[in-house]
């Protein structure tokens, strides 16, 4: 097999990654506060492959991609904030949505509260600590997660593309060059070898191709390499087990020929992640509570960000909505007989506002008041609350997703790390 | 796609999963034995919602169907037992292939070793009790898994496919009415009601369309009821949330509508699986351990079934090989017994799904009785 | 919802000047039909019985009445009698009918019967026993009847065979307690709020350790739900031998509001779900951080549980949901200070606000200690000397009993009257019982018998005046509603107390000054007011969310304080009409809109004009009493007027009367009073309603909770609320524009008043109806109270040393 240069593009890529890397580690103590959103260039970056999900408590496993041999890494567990975004093949998604296996970006921040962390807490320098031969960088005490984006997603977010160099296949598999480098033409570039074979999904306006389709087409070489001259794509990145001497290859699942086949992808993402927010309540936070007599209490809460615009358009003032409280795995309560909507506080939308809170992706810079006649614990500046117009479907989420408060316990709650294996 | 039923067949399946129900709870209890395949028409029947996977252990959570209402039911624990063949998109699967919220058959037996189940172990009656308004067989004590499949693959094993009778479609979603019908039953099954929507994905041939697209097309009407006259496809289902009154209801993700679509499916996924195995090698049981001199060894071992054919193909006599202990997650075992990773074979005959192996040293992990 | 029934009354007082008597009336307009030519409906008017005392017609007489005034007699096509002829007539007849009612009630055989009312029961047997025993729970003796509020009048107060039976068991309870098998001993126990959790709250505690949060559990008691404050259990096994007093503390601090109603505790009986039955009620003011210790003492009925009832007027109840509620007593709702937020259960009421304050008025209790049954010397000394030995002899024996019959019986016991009891005795004794249990058989005897469960006065010749020993508990159930004590048995037995002046007058002043006073304070207003009715139709919730039960029973207490202060003070009983003060606790001072008092409990409020307060006439308690739950009812108010504050009682209502009712939703908003004039055009009506209504119709600023308004609340209708006209006309023709106005005119009728109060006063200490042969005895005792100018106590006093109590 040909090796392919490494050009002098990527190196000074390299160069720039690790400035950028040290800067942070001076202020290595920022935690998010409750009610605040933590401004994004103080989130540490790294990406890795998912290697398990517990989409009920938010949370999962990431194999991260430090300097050293990728398979030795053991799984690092993360938890989502409970504003953190997930995106996946460039729209917002929810952590059930993607498969194992797929590579993610990740800003992550240290747990804001260790206390009542659902993923172990780590001394927070563990980033610059070398763990054997998976190298440093791969169990960074940033394990709260802000964003969590698959590769087209984290293309589309920074405006980047993926152009292909040169292909060699044999027998329907074999190695791709690619570069990775802003749509606009000026910036970074970033050069990348990956494995493509048979399981390689092809997308081209609404068809969906594999490789013989390709090969057949004439379009790649059955065998040998071939010039690709810099064609324009989106990849999916996946990991699988790469012979001894590499030490880190990732394999394209899937390759976006076209803005269109693209945008078809992003559109049945976007319409999931809308019936899933709608089932399960926009999530926000109460920035204030203004009281009445006996109970009687006006709700201010904040949406969260990074969905669909018309999820927010839903919030119109004067409608009527319920307001449940929630945790910060944006889990429901029920009670008894009561279901997750029988808890929830019901109300009018006095307010529907936009402020200039945004400028932080966990915020949709929306605030919204509701009254009600019987403010709950939940309701407390800062927590977590999910909300529903009255247009959205009244829907009963499954049990795993919601607290039940005569059985379920406080680790129900506050989800304790046990879950993930030590290694 | 082309479809042909002979409706005597389901019949004759229905008549005899009845007996088969009755018969089975005078019997004692069976448990599969090791290093034995269990019949499958002792296995206990059901199906749910994928919610919760463990992978590298080879478990996970399922969300039962039962008789009561369906969103209260908690996520149901289960095994595969070792040998235990997943099935998506009509090709053997992982448990990682497949999507959380992907609603599967299943076919389990109780723990072989209760001692050593990784899930936990439950009273034996389990499948008959009312678990309050979930009701009835969502906790079954049969929850080590020999076959777990998706719809698609599950309609193609059996000979069923789905046939569309209406679709009801308001703003780009909707319901569907359909029937799931062997395809040389006599009798009509029951119908079906399912939602699907925007994020439904319909393949056709090479494409991936939208329910939008089948609309501006005029093949479903932009709003209202249409019949679809009893349109032959495979169904992805999926669970969503429904309404406090609706019990159970189920949701459509994929719809094939011809059998090039659905091949192109599962091709993609038998590569996936093909890479897989490839990576983690073939797991087997063994069989019979011959012993030669000096810790020298003849083993023969059955490899697990429900793979690709290339995959058995590969396993030819007087090929060297490698053989590794594994556990019953199929786990390897890494760097823990360094003495048998150059085990080579000296002799490989291959007779079905058997393989003997000699073995330079034998371990105590190759034991004709692994616990 | 209540539909407005409109009343129909007439009022005999103010027609002693009609000119013609009801005979012409008859003669004019009835005979002809129903005389010796027509004989119409059976009916011969001219043959009725004429002697009301004896009540042979009394029933024919009250349909002629109930005919006139419904205005279906005459009828139509004769004649037609003027307004005042049928005002009247029906008052003539009403007052001949009431008075033969009356005389009837007061008619006294020669030897009469008083059955102590159940709240004396229990007093008797304290004094007698030293034994604390409850007649009122539930399951003991029966309810007392009232007759105008009056639950001591002896002709209702009559024996059903179930209710001897229940005597019985009442009086093996007193004796079992006076005498008890084995002594029992006083425990004392301490819970905190972890021991009154579920598992005593180790699951809460774990989790605390686990979040590392050092401050121990608070027990949060919330509006809506009871929460253990007593469990007999915790005492180990108990039965009823360990009833008695128990002495309880405990620390809790009291979270409200700012400017919001103090927390209020009620440690009672569970009744309902969220609802207990007031043994104690507490107002708790120490902040969350400084908790104050409370001590209190109750008598218990063991086996008890007692209950903690936060008590505010906006409770979370079902209505609001009740699986809210239930999120605090799930161990996910795990409260230590309102800075600690972590481990509350988001879907619970929020409790407080981010300052700490509270959002409702609740309670945190850190622990209860209680500590009982606790019996003190003073009641230790009263069994002294009440048992024989266990070697007495039947003399001794004999002359034991003799003495306890002559307390219990209050009066010189004859030793023939002792045989039944020193026969049963006997046989017990035969039987082989120790002279401990066979004694106490004859004891058990003595307490059914009826000389101790009446008043017995008389002998079987007649005789018009009461001798020593029923004067001794006439004023001994007048003024303690309990038995004489030594001092007094000891002047009755002296005789002197019919004979001497002085020694009786040293007996009354010494009655009056001592303790036991409090249970005349505490009776006789409840009786005279009729304070039973407040609260008997519930205010509803929607109209009144200010309503509750301790609100109930604050203005019920507001009553007896005022009435206490009136008495210990001595003022005038003008006070009772209008005064510029008024007792208040906290929630009446929010209620009423008063500056908040810095302690809690009952407190002397000084009122200023704009507080539209003053007297007794103006306290929620009355006004309340006289509205139906849903509004207020101006003709019950002046029928509630005419009744306490003149003596007389309106004839009642005929059958049938239309209802008022509720606004049309499509006219204008009008007031109930606005309704009231439109029905009065009918003459029928209007004979007594012109004489009734204004006495009502003056507390017109005030709704059916007794809160100020300037507008009447109208549901339904058209426009805006209607204001309210507080003004009328004395039926003698004195105008008033307000209350206010309208309690000087009663004080210009002082004497009226004066009069018609001896007059309940009498009724409550003879135990009867009055009629019109006392008026010159108490026309005596008001003389005298006018002499010692109107002073309430001295008006008690007055009627104490009157020729009248000494009569029969």
């Amino acid at each position: 097999m040909k090796r392919f240069p490494i050009r002098w593009i990527a190196t000074l890529h390299l160069g720039i990654f690790s400035i950028v890397c040290k800067a942070p580690a001076e202020q290595d103590t920022f935690r998010p506060e409750a009610g605040k959103f933590p401004p994004m260039e103080k989130a540490h970056s790294y990406q890795g492959e998912l290697t398990f999900v517990d989409h009920a408590n938010r949370r999962g496993s990431i194999r991260i991609d430090g300097n050293g041999k990728f398979r030795f890494t053991d799984p690092s567990p993360f938890a989502l904030l409970p504003y953190g975004l997930v995106r996946y093949q460039g729209a917002p998604a929810d952590l059930r949505d993607i498969p194992l296996g797929t590579v993610m970006h990740v800003k992550a921040f240290l747990p804001p509260d260790p206390k009542i962390s659902a993923v172990p807490v780590l001394p927070t320098d563990t980033r610059l600590k070398k763990y054997g031969n998976a190298g440093t960088g791969v169990a960074p005490a940033e394990n709260y997660v802000y964003i969590l984006e698959d590769e087209p997603s984290h293309c589309k977010r920074l405006g980047l593309v993926w152009k292909l160099q040169e292909v060699e296949l044999k027998e329907k598999a074999g190695m791709i060059v690619a570069r990775r480098e802003p749509k606009a033409g000026i910036g970074q570039i970033h050069e990348e070898t990956f494995s493509v074979d048979a399981t390689t999904r092809f997308w081209r306006g609404r068809e969906r191709l594999c490789i013989t389709d390709l090969m057949n087409e004439k379009t790649w070489p059955k065998n040998g390499e071939k010039d690709l001259n810099d064609q324009t794509v989106f990849l999916g990145i996946t990991w699988k087990p790469t012979p001894g001497g590499v030490f880190k290859r990732f394999h394209v699942s899937d390759i976006w020929l076209d803005e269109l086949a693209m945008e078809r992808a992003a559109q049945i993402q976007n319409e999931t992640h809308k019936a899933f927010i709608r089932s399960r309540w926009m999530p926000g936070w109460v920035d204030k509570v203004e009281y009445g007599k006996f109970g009687r209490a006006k709700v201010t809460v904040t949406l969260f960000g990074g969905m669909d615009d018309s999820l927010y358009t839903d919030f119109k003032k004067g409608g009527k909505a319920m307001l449940a409280s929630s945790e910060n795995t944006l889990k429901h309560w029920a009670g008894g007989t009561a279901g997750t909507a029988q808890m929830a506080s019901r109300g009018i939308l006095i307010e529907v506002s936009k402020t200039d809170k945004r400028g932080s992706p966990g915020s949709s810079g929306i605030e919204v008041s509701l009254e009600t006649n019987l403010v709950t614990e939940g309701f407390r500046p800062g927590k977590v609350i999910r909300i529903r117009p009255e247009s959205w479907p009244l829907l009963e989420v499954p049990r795993e997703e919601y607290i039940h408060h005569t059985r379920d316990g406080i680790e129900k709650r506050f989800p304790t790390p046990d879950i993930f294996p030590k290694y | 796609m082309k479809l042909n039923f002979a409706r005597w067949v389901s019949t004759l399946h229905l008549v005899l999963f009845i007996l088969v129900s009755n018969a089975r709870p005078e019997e004692q209890p069976f448990r599969p034995e090791t290093g034995k395949f269990p019949p499958l028409e002792k296995a206990h029947s059901y199906r749910g919602e994928l919610v919760f996977v463990d992978h590298a252990n080879r478990r996970g959570s399922i969300r039962i169907q039962g008789e009561g209402m369906y969103f209260r039911n908690k996520p149901h624990p289960f095994a595969m037992l070792p040998y235990g063949i997943i099935r998506y998109h009509n090709a053997p699967a992982q448990l990682r292939d497949i999507p959380l919220g992907t609603v599967l058959h299943v076919r389990a037996f109780l723990p072989p070793d209760p001692k050593l189940s990784a899930v936990p172990v439950l009273p034996i009656n389990n499948r008959n009790k009312t678990a309050g308004y979930s009701g009835k067989g969502i906790a079954p004590a049969e929850n080590h898994v020999i076959l777990l499949e998706d719809e698609a693959s599950h309609c193609l094993r059996e000979g069923k496919v789905w046939e569309l009778k209406e679709v009801n479609i308001k703003d780009g979603a909707g319901k569907i009415i359909a029937r799931r019908e062997s395809k040389n039953s006599g009798t009509k099954a029951e119908e079906e009601t399912m939602t699907f929507d925007a994020a439904t994905r319909i393949w056709r041939g090479l494409e991936k369309l939208q329910v939008a697209d089948l609309v501006h097309e005029g093949t479903w009407p932009e709003s209202g009821k249409k019949s679809l006259k009893d349109q032959a496809v495979l169904l992805g289902i999926t669970w969503r949330p429904t309404p406090d009154g609706v019990f159970t209801r189920f949701h459509v993700s994929d719809v094939w509508l011809d059998d090039v679509s659905i091949q192109r499916a599962a091709r993609n996924q038998t590569e996936t699986h093909k890479a897989f195995i490839r990576s983690r090698w073939m797991p087997a049981f063994v069989d019979a351990i011959e012993y030669g001199k000096f810790g020298t060894a003849t083993v023969t071992a059955t490899l697990f079934g429900g793979m690709d054919d290339s995959l058995y193909a590969d396993f030819k006599k007087d090929v060297s090989a490698m053989m590794n202990p594994v556990e019953n997650t199929l786990k390897h075992t890494h760097g823990a017994a360094p003495a048998i990773w150059p085990a080579e074979a000296q002799s490989l005959r291959s007779q079905g799904s058997k393989a003997m192996l000699r073995l330079a040293a034998a371990v105590s992990g190759f034991d004709s009785r692994p616990t | 919802m209540l539909r407005a029934i409109i009343l129909m009354i007439s009022l005999p007082i103010t027609l002693l000047s009609a000119n013609k008597s009801f005979e012409g009336f008859l003669n004019d307009h009835c005979i002809s039909c129903h005389g010796p030519k027509k004989e119409k409906g059976d009916l011969r008017i001219d043959k009725l019985s004429r002697d009301f005392k004896v009540g042979a017609d009394g029933h024919l007489w009250a349909e002629i009445v109930e005919r006139i005034n419904a205005g279906e007699m005459p009828p139509k096509k004769e004649p037609r009698p003027t307004e005042s002829e049928i005002a009247s007539v029906i008052g003539q007849l009403d007052t001949r009918i009431s008075e033969g009612r009356a005389a009837r009630m007061a008619a006294r055989p020669p030897v009469a019967h008083y059955r102590l009312s159940r709240k004396e029961y229990r007093n008797t047997v304290h004094d007698l026993l030293g034994v604390r025993y409850d007649p009122t729970k539930p399951g003991e003796l029966n309810a007392d009847p009232l007759w105008h509020g009056f639950e001591r009048i002896g002709s209702l107060l009559t024996l059903s065979p179930s209710h001897v039976e229940r005597y019985y068991k009442a009086a093996e309870t007193v004796l079992a307690r006076a005498f008890p098998l084995k002594p029992v001993e006083a425990k004392k126990v301490r819970m905190t709020a972890a021991d009154i959790h579920y598992n005593g709250g180790k699951q809460q505690q774990k989790y605390l350790d686990q979040f590392g949060i050092k401050r121990p559990l608070r027990a949060l008691i919330f509006p809506g739900r009871l929460q253990q404050a007593f469990r007999h259990n915790w005492f180990g096994r108990t039965g009823p031998e360990h009833s008695g007093l128990y002495r309880a503390k405990m620390q809790v601090s009291g979270i409200r509001p700012k400017g919001g109603q103090v927390a209020h505790l009620r440690i009672g009986k569970r009744t309902f779900e969220a609802a207990n039955e007031g043994l104690l009620e507490l107002d708790v003011m120490g902040p969350e951080d400084k908790p104050e210790i409370l001590k209190f003492e109750v008598f218990l009925e063991m086996p008890a549980s007692l209950d903690f009832n936060l008590i505010a007027s906006d409770i979370i109840d079902r209505r609001k949901g009740a699986h809210y509620r239930n999120a605090f007593s799930s161990t996910s709702y795990i409260f230590t200070h309102s800075s600690e937020t972590t481990l509350l259960n988001p879907i619970a009421p929020k409790m407080f606000d981010e300052e700490g304050d509270g959002i409702f008025s609740f309670v945190l209790l850190d622990w209860i200690e209680w500590e009982g049954p606790i019996v003190s010397e003073s009641e230790k000394a009263t069994r002294n000397g009440l048992l024989p030995e266990n070697n007495a002899t039947s003399t001794e024996v004999a002359q034991l009993l003799k003495n306890f019959a002559e307390r219990a019986w209050r009066r010189p016991v004859k030793i023939n009257e002792l045989q039944p009891y020193l026969r049963s005795y006997e046989e017990e004794r035969k039987l082989g019982e120790k002279v401990f249990d066979a004694y106490q058989v004859a004891l058990l005897g003595m307490l059914t018998s009826r000389n101790f469960t009446y008043l017995v006065e008389g002998d079987v010749k007649a005789r018009e005046r009461l001798n020593d020993w029923e004067l001794a508990s006439r004023l001994s159930y007048f003024l303690w509603s309990s038995m004489p004590d030594p001092s007094l048995f000891n002047t009755a037995k002296e005789s002197k107390l019919t004979s001497d002046k002085k020694a009786l007058a040293a007996h009354v002043d010494r009655m009056l000054a001592d303790s036991k006073i409090e249970r005349f304070i505490e009776d006789f207003p409840r009786q005279w007011l009729q304070l039973h009715k407040l609260g008997m139709f519930p205010p509803d919730l929607k109209l009144y969310p200010d309503y509750e039960v301790w609100l109930e029973a604050s203005m019920r207490e507001e009553v007896v304080q005022y009435f206490d202060e009136v008495f210990r003070q001595n003022l005038a009983i003008d006070s009772f009409l209008q005064s510029d003060w008024t007792m208040a606790n906290p929630r009446l001072c929010d209620f009423y809109g008063f500056p908040e008092p810095n302690k809690g409990g009952f407190q002397r409020v000084a009122l200023r004009p704009e507080d539209n307060r003053g007297g007794l006439l103006t306290t929620g308690a009355i006004l309340g009493l006289t509205s139906d739950g849903t509004r207020h009812r101006p003709v019950h108010r002046g029928v509630w007027v005419s009744e306490t504050i003149f003596g007389k009682t309106p004839p009642p209502p005929p059958a049938n009367v239309d209802p008022i009712e509720p606004n049309p939703p499509d006219s204008p908003k009008a007031t109930i009073r606005q309704k009231l004039e439109a029905h009065a055009h009918n003459p029928n009506c209007a004979a007594c309603h012109k004489n009734i209504d204004p006495l009502g119709l003056a507390f017109d600023q005030f709704d059916a909770i007794g809160q100020w308004r300037t507008h009447e609340r109208v549901e339904k209708g058209t426009g805006s609320n209607p204001p309210v006209n507080p003004g009328g006309k004395m039926p003698d023709g004195r105008t008033f524009s307000d209350a206010s106005e309208f309690k000087n005119l009663l004080i210009e009728d002082r004497d009226r008043f004066l009069k018609a109060f001896v007059e309940h006063l009498c009724t409550y200490a003879l135990r009867r109806v009055l009629t019109i042969d006392d008026r010159e005895d108490i026309h005596s005792i008001v003389e005298e109270a006018k002499r010692t100018n109107y002073k309430l106590k001295d008006i008690v006093r007055a009627v104490a040393l009157s020729e009248f109590i000494q009569k029969r």
